[in-house]
């Protein structure tokens, strides 16, 4: 008899343990998993750069962006020191898209725009003025050279160089490179 | 009687134990078959003991430095513990973790780690973390580690962790259980695969170049380790296209050096001597150096390992050499096991 509850008791246990990874599984997909129609109610959760009607937006799945994009100028693939997949940098004129693989699946991890033919979605661009990114973002520290600006998943990072705008970057928002 | 009622507790807790460690070795991951460094961390203590030379730091070590090159053309015993994305504080505490069981003559670091001031990954910290023998350098080195999201228990009981594998097992899990096959040559991952560099991405700017104080607390902390343990400290940074090693990260690395009269040595200002060529020695378009580009910059990397660290050629010990031979018919099997899969598909899908 006691063998029996001792079997149950461990039979219990590994069903615990099964089921607890399913729900773990369950919640990190769900969390990963874009939810279709909301892209209207999450507009402003996020920073994002538009390139004609394509929206890129970090943490976005990153195959129908692409292929919106259409052909790249070149890519460039970087696999993972040893995780699965393969990190890449699309190069598109005036702009760069990253992706990385998250469960399989490619998503954007990075924007970085270039030169003055792209802009961001408030209307900034390479070359813009100090006072252009004020107007847009709000004010600058004095002395800095850099701002930074925190939506959502992503980070907006904007670097000034001598009062003008030399780097625009969308990156994530949690640090990771 | 009395006796029994005792006993039966016990081995109750016994088996249960029992049960939880099998569940456990079941479940942890075995990188056989995919995320083969994974066992970098774990194979070291196979190597462990009789070397003149560590290197330190993450893929740009375990993938360009061959420790069996440094051996046939210097005598050089190395051993290389790298793992994917290592950390700074990680590779402190992996030279601490060497030092349980030998003092090298020379550490070797490989700064690009420098760039990171602070957990970029779990997955990283398990490929860094899982395979380390426990230690209290192991629990310091969990505890630097850490992501918020991730607890200490975890790794003292990868159970918790990992059980979300249940339903994931394959037949390695069972056949890996309590072993592990050999992946590395003293530390190093070998690939004879050649993808050239056709293009490289524009260098990304940054807003701030410096370093973090994290990152000097941790470089002054593997001074002064190797200081006190009379160890000649080589800083370099490893052969590699991209990512890019920024101007402003290299001169802070320089001057560090200087202040601290270290030895750093930035391989991509040395290309013509080594003679590496990223259209024929990289197998991932200039991350990575393949067999042919890690025996170059072994080759050249060694003769100033033997003349600026003190190391001497150890051939002529009969036990040493004796060791190495195996070492160097492994390499040679994988060598050719390798060409073999390049020859019949093209590609190169098993280490082994």
């Amino acid at each position: 008899m006691k063998r029996s509850v001792t079997a149950v008791i461990l039979m219990l246990m590994l069903l615990c343990l099964a089921a607890c990874g399913g729900e773990a599984q369950k919640n990190g997909e769900a969390a990963a998993e874009p939810v279709p129609g909301q892209e209207t109610a999450q507009e402003d959760a996020n920073w994002y750069f538009m390139k004609g009607d394509v929206r890129i937006e970090i943490g976005a799945q990153a195959e129908p962006i692409l292929k919106a994009l259409g052909d790249p100028q070149s890519s460039y693939e970087a696999p993972s020191c040893a995780l699965d997949g393969m990190d890449v940098v699309y190069t598109y004129p005036g702009f760069e898209v990253l992706t990385y693989v998250m469960d399989g699946e490619a998503k954007i991890s990075g924007v970085v725009l270039r030169d003055d033919t792209v802009e961001t979605a408030e209307g900034v661009c390479i070359g813009s003025s100090k006072a252009d990114v004020q107007a847009a973002y709000g004010s600058i520290e004095e002395g800095a050279a850099s701002l930074r600006m925190t939506k959502g998943n992503c980070e907006l990072l904007v670097i000034l160089t001598d009062d003008a705008v030399s780097s625009i970057q969308y990156l994530m928002a949690d640090g990771t490179v | 009687m009395m006796r029994m009622k005792w006993l039966r507790p016990l081995l109750f807790a016994f088996w249960l134990i029992l049960t939880l460690f099998l569940l456990q070795r079941l479940l942890m991951p075995k990188y056989i078959h995919e995320n083969e460094e994974g066992v970098l961390a774990g194979e070291y203590y196979d190597d462990a003991g009789g070397n003149d030379v560590l290197f330190i730091g993450d893929c740009e070590v375990y993938s360009n430095f061959s420790p069996i090159t440094l051996w046939e053309d210097y005598g050089i015993t190395s051993v290389i513990r790298g793992t994917p994305q290592q950390m700074i504080w990680q590779s402190y505490y992996m030279l601490e973790d060497t030092l349980r069981f030998e003092t090298p003559r020379a550490v070797v670091f490989n700064v690009y780690a420098m760039r990171y001031d602070r957990p970029q990954n779990e997955a990283y910290n398990r490929l860094a973390l899982d395979g380390m023998r426990w230690s209290k350098v192991k629990a310091d080195a969990v505890r630097a580690s850490m992501k918020e999201e991730e607890s200490f228990a975890s790794y003292v009981f990868p159970l918790l962790r990992f059980h979300s594998r249940f339903s994931e097992l394959n037949a390695d899990d069972f056949r890996y259980m309590f072993r592990s096959e050999p992946l590395s040559h003293n530390g190093y991952v070998m690939r004879v695969d050649t993808k050239p560099v056709t293009v490289l991405p524009q260098p990304v700017p940054l807003a701030d170049y410096r370093f973090s104080e994290t990152d000097w607390r941790y470089l002054d902390m593997i001074r002064d380790s190797c200081r006190a343990h009379d160890i000649t400290l080589i800083l370099i940074k490893s052969p590699s296209c991209y990512p890019h090693w920024y101007e402003e990260w290299d001169s802070q690395i320089a001057d560090y050096a200087e202040e601290n009269g270290l030895i750093y040595i930035n391989f991509l200002d040395h290309q013509e001597e080594t003679g590496i060529d990223y259209t024929t020695d990289t197998f991932d378009a200039g991350q990575h150096l393949n067999l042919a580009g890690a025996e170059k910059a072994s080759a050249w990397f060694g003769k100033i390992l033997a003349e600026q660290s003190g190391v001497s050629d150890r051939r002529s010990d009969p036990a040493m050499a004796s060791r190495w031979e195996e070492k160097i018919a492994f390499y040679g099997k994988m060598k050719a096991s390798q060409e073999k899969q390049l020859e019949e598909t093209g590609t190169v899908k098993s280490f082994r």
